[in-house]
């Protein structure tokens, strides 16, 4: 086993040991089910003007990729890095026989990871709960397309949520600044359309690009390119820091 | 072998180490003597790549610390400061994330009974007592018997009898594998029952580096050596 692959598992295994990420995951299934029971109910009172969906995974694909997974990935960084310097264990990580370059992106894949996770989760709870309410698989393949898809905007967040926790250091002011950086990107994004063609967290539905020929290919290159500068500037920005970090 | 040469490393308050330069022979139990905040930390970090924005070499073996880091770390073992541990896993847990490769997983059990650790493996670090998180720190260094061994003030929080102990381990690790240890310290008969040759850190800078053998030749004790070294200076400061 290489030494990245080692350190990588020891991220994974640090987080599969914090329960809040069961409670978050455990939480998003509530919200399916809620989202399934509620129209399931508005079809009976409404004796079926308003139909039950057909495709329940690709429904709940916006609050996966935009907020499930995002607030997952968010609190994962913190355990991995802001908690991990205030209770002086990143010692233990740095001791590790690999560079700060390779354990910086062990702990962002191990965060990835997580965040992917929850996602992959999403898609299985949504698709039992459709065929359980006898839609079949109707549009499974599209939808397994766009979670995966949708995992790469992903690892923006990652390093925005690294960046955010070396500048900060104390956990809890990390975890609240780094989900009020988010949000405020997303609602940026949101009512300023200018903002909205810069921010990479625009492209978090990157399926809808893909998948669904909406944009001239011009455009769609540009919004790539948005998002794949915006990852490999926050990259370089939080190697920089966590390089020169004093332990 | 390590070699240290012009060693600087100054924090915002000016506190740190000034271009200290110091051999470290294989095979030999270094023991850094100095007072709180002399810098005895700083350079231990150093030697570990922790406060990588240092100036001056770090040559271990012929290869520049900042060039060969990965192969350094896979053969060092450390306790810096405080035991850093996980209090939310157990004490096997700890050891597993502190394991340098996949096969000192396999060392655990050994590690955690010659630190009289064997019967709490099973309970979180988070409820051991000061004592027993110095003993598994301990224990995450010596993990997978490395060939240089860091030890920052190790004895802090130990009884007498681990202490002896402890002594005993080290010396018995010395002798069978050859292990380089460098030891800091500020109670100067600690440095005299463990070490072979000590080096007094005074202020950021190396001010005496001798055999223990030597030391006490000269002086009465390991206590007077300091002192005399520790006065020496500031006279002439």
């Amino acid at each position: 086993m290489s030494r990245f692959t080692f350190a990588y598992k020891k991220e994974c295994f640090k987080l599969l040991h914090r329960k809040k990420y069961i409670v978050l995951v455990i939480l998003g299934i509530l919200v399916s089910i809620v989202r399934y029971g509620g129209t399931a109910l508005l079809a009976r009172l409404s004796e079926d003007t308003i139909k039950l969906t057909s495709r329940l995974s690709l429904e709940m694909l916006p609050f996966a990729v935009e907020i499930l997974a995002p607030t997952v990935i968010l609190f994962a960084v913190c355990d991995l890095f802001a908690t991990e310097l205030s209770n002086d264990t990143m010692k233990v990580s740095l001791l590790q026989p690999v560079s700060r370059f390779k354990l910086l992106t062990a702990k962002a894949a191990a965060a990835l990871t997580a965040g992917a996770a929850s996602l992959i989760v999403m898609f299985v709870v949504n698709l039992i709960i459709q065929i359980v309410a006898g839609n079949g698989f109707s549009g499974m393949g599209a939808a397994f397309a766009a979670y995966l898809i949708d995992i790469v905007p992903l690892v923006g967040i990652v390093f925005l949520g690294i960046t955010v926790n070396l500048l900060i250091g104390a956990p809890a002011g990390a975890a609240i600044c780094s989900i009020a950086v988010y949000a405020a990107m997303k609602y940026l994004g949101l009512y300023t359309s200018a903002a909205n063609t810069l921010l990479f967290t625009a492209a978090a539905k990157l399926h809808q690009m893909l998948l669904g020929h909406t944009l001239p290919f011009g455009a769609l290159m540009c919004r790539l390119g948005i998002l794949f500068g915006s990852i490999l500037i926050l990259y370089s920005v939080s190697y920089i820091i966590f390089d020169k970090k004093n332990i | 072998m390590i070699e240290i040469k012009s060693l600087t490393k100054l924090y915002k308050n000016k506190r740190g180490i000034r271009g200290i330069s110091l051999d470290i022979r294989d095979g030999e139990i270094l023991g850094l003597l100095g007072p709180n905040g002399s810098g005895k930390t700083t350079l231990m970090k150093a030697l570990l790549s922790l406060v990588p924005d240092y100036s001056g070499d770090i040559i271990v073996d012929g290869n520049d610390l900042r060039d060969d880091l990965e192969n350094v770390l896979a053969r060092t073992g450390a306790l810096i400061e405080a035991p850093s541990v996980y209090k939310r896993l157990t004490a096997y847990q700890n050891l597993c994330l502190a394991a340098r490769r996949q096969e000192d997983t396999e060392d655990i059990d050994r590690v955690l009974d010659i630190v009289g650790l064997s019967q709490y493996k099973n309970e979180r670090a988070g409820h051991f007592s000061l004592g027993m998180k110095q003993r598994l720190g301990i224990a995450a260094a010596v993990l997978g018997t490395p060939d240089i061994i860091v030890l920052d003030e190790p004895t802090n929080g130990l009884d007498i009898e681990s202490v002896v102990e402890l002594r005993e381990y080290i010396h018995k690790l010395n002798r069978e594998n050859g292990t380089t240890f460098i030891i800091s310290g500020h109670i100067a008969s600690e440095i005299e029952k463990l070490c072979t040759r000590a080096a007094v850190i005074y202020e950021g800078e190396i001010i005496a580096n001798e055999s223990i053998e030597k030391i006490l030749s000269l002086y009465p004790s390991m206590e007077e050596f300091f002192l005399n070294k520790v006065r020496e200076r500031r006279g002439s400061i």
